[in-house]
């Protein structure tokens, strides 16, 4: 359903993504990992066309396009199939919760007043927010900030939603409540590209998992199976220190 | 000193009469100005290459010369370089008959433009980039992003610089006098000349600014706290 083939990104000498394919079926969560600077973000920037890609092609559906010559139309048409979730929540800040949510489907997708504003009270509830419809960003915790972008990311009904370390962001007490949410999506069948560092979350949650190094992805497969058989030396290495069990980090 | 305060009293109504073309100048001037310096604030926000350029210059040529001499130019130059226009476009019109206020909202413009052009700059560019993104990331195209997200954030920013660009405004309207344009201070002037009353009639205007500045202080302050609502509160 996404397809995403031959990704190369650079900024100046420093070559972020070197060719980089992967493909979601529809109802997968696919969590992306890897440590800092592999391109785990800039792969989901360029995906968004918040970064041009110097090559490559998605496919989401039926509509195809070309990284890096895509035209305004087509990335516009593009991203009303997806949606963002991003690091720091990013809502809008003179809009409150429901007008955050509303705004996407009203201008951004043409549906009626009456209907977003229904829309989002459901989208809403659904992350745990039905009290807290006209507060603005600035009143909201963070975690609450970020379970808002997640209804105003699912309100619009996109193909699929790309988060971008939704809780690196958060305090360690709110980190739960965020991916509680992102687990109820997932048993509803969203489909979702998650990149994480929260390594429990994506063993048990995402159904496919990546792990990325150096811009390359070096192994790919069932979530379950890349756990607890990496096949890659590289893989075994970075996951060892989550499959030692420390249950910290300084 | 003696102040003759009943020439005072019976110069103040006169005086206050003109009052309405004080306000016609700023508000028309501002409205120009706000239109076109939001235009050059997003221009030059995004880097338009050439477009950015000249602006960049036009802003550096009137912010390099006082208001009177742009007065001057604008009244001695103008009328010629119209009637060279109108020619060379075979327009059939008379330029001494366009009033001199025209000409006053052109001068009181030229400069308002520069100054509001860089408080909305100032505005946009205090606004996250993620702000856009996440906008564009539902769906909405830019100009939907711009409208409904980025600029009324960014005018809320600017603000107080922009309270205080209409306040100077007000202020600089009575250079339309050298257009001879009459308004508060034009017509004190004038009124003071006639019987050599000078004083009396300054203290007149004194009043009327201190007056018309202090409410336009207030509605801006006012209309300040419905913006900031979003700000409210800090978690």
């Amino acid at each position: 359903m996404l397809s995403v083939s031959n990704v190369h990104k650079a900024f100046g000498d420093n070559e972020v993504l070197k060719g980089v394919s992967f493909s979601v079926e529809k109802g997968d969560v696919v969590a992306i990992l890897g440590s800092s600077g592999s391109g785990k973000t800039t792969l989901l920037r360029c995906l968004e066309f918040f970064e041009k890609a110097d090559q490559g092609t998605i496919k989401i559906g039926e509509t195809q396009a070309d990284l890096h010559t895509a035209s305004r139309q087509k990335i516009h048409e593009l991203r009303q199939k997806t949606s963002f979730v991003f690091q720091n929540y990013n809502l809008f800040n003179n809009k409150n919760a429901i007008e955050n949510v509303e705004l996407g489907l009203t201008k951004g997708h043409g549906v009626s007043k009456v209907r977003a504003k229904e829309i989002a009270r459901r989208s809403l509830e659904e992350v745990g927010l039905a009290d807290r419809f006209d507060y603005y960003p600035s009143e909201l915790s963070g975690g609450q900030q970020q379970r808002v972008a997640i209804a105003r990311a699912l309100a619009v009904e996109p193909e699929v939603i790309f988060f971008d370390e939704p809780t690196s962001a958060l305090d360690p007490e709110l980190v739960g409540e965020v991916l509680e949410t992102i687990s109820k999506l997932a048993k509803k069948g969203v489909t979702m590209v998650i990149v994480t560092h929260e390594m429990a979350f994506a063993r048990d949650v995402a159904t496919k998992a990546i792990y990325m190094d150096k811009g390359v992805i070096v192994e790919q497969g069932e979530a379950k199976e890349l756990f607890t058989h990496p096949k890659e030396e590289r893989t075994r290495q970075f996951l060892s220190r989550f499959l030692e069990g420390y249950d910290y980090v300084i | 000193m003696n102040v003759d305060w009943k020439f005072v009293i019976e110069a103040f109504p006169q005086v206050l009469a003109y009052l309405p073309v004080t306000i016609e100048l700023t508000v028309v001037a501002m409205t120009i100005s706000l239109i076109i310096g939001t235009i050059f604030a997003y221009i030059n926000f995004k880097k338009v290459k050439v477009a950015s350029q000249i602006i960049r210059t036009y802003m550096s040529l009137i912010r390099g010369t006082p208001i009177v001499l742009q007065i001057f130019v604008i009244f001695h130059f103008g009328p010629y370089l119209l009637t060279e226009m109108f020619q060379k476009l075979n327009i059939q019109a008379d330029v001494y008959s366009i009033k001199p206020i025209y000409y006053a909202f052109l001068a009181l413009s030229l400069s308002t433009t520069v100054s509001i052009a860089e408080a909305v700059r100032a505005g946009l560019e205090s606004i996250d980039k993620g702000q856009f993104e996440s906008g564009l990331s539902v769906g909405m195209t830019e100009g939907q992003v711009l409208f409904n997200v980025v600029f009324p954030q960014a005018f809320t920013t600017a603000w107080p610089v922009l309270g205080n660009i209409l306040v100077g405004l007000i202020k600089s309207s009575s250079l339309a006098f050298m257009l001879s344009v009459v308004e508060i201070t034009g017509y004190a002037r004038i009124l003071g000349g006639g019987v050599l009353r000078y004083f009396e009639s300054y203290i007149c205007v004194f009043f009327i600014y201190i007056v018309v500045i202090k409410i336009t202080e207030l509605i801006m302050k006012k209309l300040e706290e419905t913006k900031l609502v979003y700000r409210r509160r800090q978690c």
